[in-house]
């Protein structure tokens, strides 16, 4: 399985694609929503879309966006979001995102989040 | 004052170019006859060395001048004239150096006082640029490498804590690294930095071992230095620090700086506080004796919802002295929907600040707590206009048929068209009595409230 993680903060990066390494994944990061873009137009076996909303060049709604209307529209997609953010959460949603979850976030409950949303998709 | 400065200008003017005109007559007047005949005659040359000795004479270059005349004096050496000028000028030339500033005479070949200062001027400017270009240039090439190493050394970090954290044993080789990287003060300083990244972004297990791993690499310590630092900024990082990393032991530094003059320091203090004092992590506002900037709110609302700490009844500081720990209850009441504190709450609409009773009035409306209508509608005849204003929105965002009567009258007896509208809003929002009401004072002849109703029920104006 091949996750796409795409986040801004190099820390936050590392973290998940070691712990998502450990979990028998084969992982690709983008830095960026652009880069994110380029990789998914290219690489059309990718699984799963772990996304931070935040980013520069091309923020995560826009990402969730373009996904949804120019690349695969039944990729399953996660959104990483702080804390009080429910409005830009449900537009997400509205976009198309699957499911979401929030920083501080436990490693495990990602992995166990991941996992499901691959199953389902899958079935 | 104009005429001054023209009058002033073309005296300038004409000065300038008298001296030009003197100067340049000296200097630039052609000689009689051309110069670059072949065939002169002793005379010619003679009158030559003259002409060229004079100028330079006049203009001070007195051992130029001294040569045309020993020329003149060669051609002819019965001649009066260049003998006594040769005299006069070798005379000149073994007096003292001419230092008249006033009159600005300089001597080219041999420099005077102001000359050598001048020249010492220009050098000792050029050197100080030079020397300041090399300085900033090294600076900036040194600054530029320590931000790569610096760089470097983060992602080397980064890399070792994520191998730490998510390894499934502990791998005691690993530690031993990052115990030899944090033997230097740099080092380590880079180290917390990416430990307080790290405790930003997880929970659960991988948080305990980060902690873990920092207190057996002795980094508490350096946290607990900061915050007894006496720069304030050093301070403010060490308390944010022992914050993320939850460790209590510079709790009464934290608490001492809670008062603290310095805004940054106290905001810093007080998110450490929430932090780190779980079982009164809002103690802090029952001492505030300083304003609770909008600021320092916002920080701590955001450390409540980020970090998901357990919510305290903020209903016990609706009664505080500081204003400002008021105001930031009842905002606290309403987002988090305490409506518990109503009773308490309902005294506030007495309170002498009329910010806190506007605040309190919001809070009603946005709690939606329709008990509070006709207390409200009681302070509507004393209050300020701002609070008229919201209290009449906040019965627009509970609405209640009861209050239609008294909604009415706002509109009727209020000159105040932004206050009408809020009423004729108001009404709109109560549903069919309310449609029916305004459609029948739309219709009504006894006043012309046409332009608001209709304003108000224009769908394209939310």
């Amino acid at each position: 399985m091949k996750i796409l993680v795409c986040e801004d903060d190099t820390m936050t990066l590392k973290a998940l694609e070691h712990r998502l390494k450990k979990e028998g994944y084969t992982v690709i990061t983008a830095a960026d929503g652009k880069k994110a873009a380029e990789i998914l137009s290219t690489d059309t076996d990718i699984d799963l879309l772990l996304t931070d909303l935040h980013m520069p060049m091309l923020g995560g709604l826009e990402l969730i966006s373009l996904v949804r209307s120019n690349f695969k529209s039944n990729l399953p997609i996660i959104m990483l979001t702080r804390v009080g953010l429910e409005e830009t959460v449900l537009h997400a949603f509205e976009l198309g995102a699957d499911d979401y979850i929030t920083k501080p976030f436990n490693p495990d409950e990602l992995a166990l989040r991941i996992k499901r949303l691959l199953i389902k998709n899958k079935v | 004052m104009n005429r001054c400065i023209i009058q002033g200008r073309f005296i300038f003017l004409i000065t300038i170019i008298f001296f030009l005109q003197h100067y340049s007559s000296i200097v630039f007047a052609q000689p009689e006859k051309s110069l670059s005949e072949k065939s002169e005659s002793s005379e010619k040359r003679y009158e030559r060395a003259i002409l060229w000795g004079e100028r330079f004479y006049q203009l001070h270059l007195n051992t130029l001048a001294l040569k045309q005349f020993d020329k003149a004096h060669k051609i002819k050496p019965g001649a009066y004239f260049p003998t006594y000028r040769s005299n006069q000028l070798k005379i000149k030339l073994h007096q003292p150096k001419n230092t008249n500033l006033g009159f600005m005479v300089f001597d080219f070949n041999k420099p005077g006082i102001l000359i050598s200062a001048l020249i010492l001027v220009i050098l000792f400017s050029f050197t100080s640029m030079v020397t300041a270009l090399t300085i900033v240039l090294v600076n900036r090439n040194h600054m530029i490498l320590a931000e790569k190493r610096k760089q470097h050394l983060r992602e080397e970090y980064q890399t070792m804590l994520v191998n730490f954290l998510f390894a499934k044993d502990i791998n005691e080789e690993l530690i031993q690294k990052i115990r030899r990287i944090a033997s230097t003060n740099i080092n380590r300083r880079i180290l917390i930095d990416q430990m307080i990244d790290l405790s930003i972004t997880l929970t659960g297990l991988e948080k305990e071992r980060l902690k873990e791993l920092y207190l057996a690499l002795k980094l508490d310590q350096d946290s607990n230095k900061k915050a007894l630092a006496k720069k304030w900024h050093i301070k403010a990082k060490g308390f944010r620090e022992l914050a993320f990393m939850n460790i209590h032991s510079a709790n009464s530094e934290i608490i001492n700086c809670l008062s603290s003059k310095n805004d940054v320091l106290r905001m810093e203090a007080q998110f450490a506080m929430v932090r780190l004092n779980p079982d009164n992590s809002f103690g802090f506002l029952d001492f505030l004796q300083k304003r609770f900037t909008l600021w320092e709110q916002l920080n701590v609302y955001e450390t409540i919802t980020f970090h998901h700490l357990e919510l305290p009844n903020f209903e016990k500081w609706l009664q505080s002295d500081n204003d400002s720990v008021v105001m930031f209850s009842l905002r606290m009441i309403s987002v988090f929907k305490q409506i518990s504190a109503y009773n308490s709450m309902l005294s506030l609409l007495e309170h002498t600040n009329p910010e806190i009773r506007n605040q309190t009035i919001q809070v009603f409306g946005n709690l939606k707590i329709i008990e509070s209508l006709p207390h409200l509608k009681r302070i509507y005849k004393n209050e300020t206009y701002s609070n008229c204003m919201t209290i009449v929105s906040a019965m627009g965002k509970m609405p209640d048929n009861s209050m239609l009567s008294f909604l009415k009258l706002v509109l009727d007896k209020e000159d105040d068209v932004q206050l009408q509208i809020e009423a004729a809003k108001a009404i709109n929002k109560m549903g069919e009595e309310g449609s029916v009401a305004l459609t029948k004072l739309l219709n009504s002849d006894y006043k012309n409230y046409q332009i608001i109703i209709k304003h108000v029920l224009d769908k394209r104006i939310s």
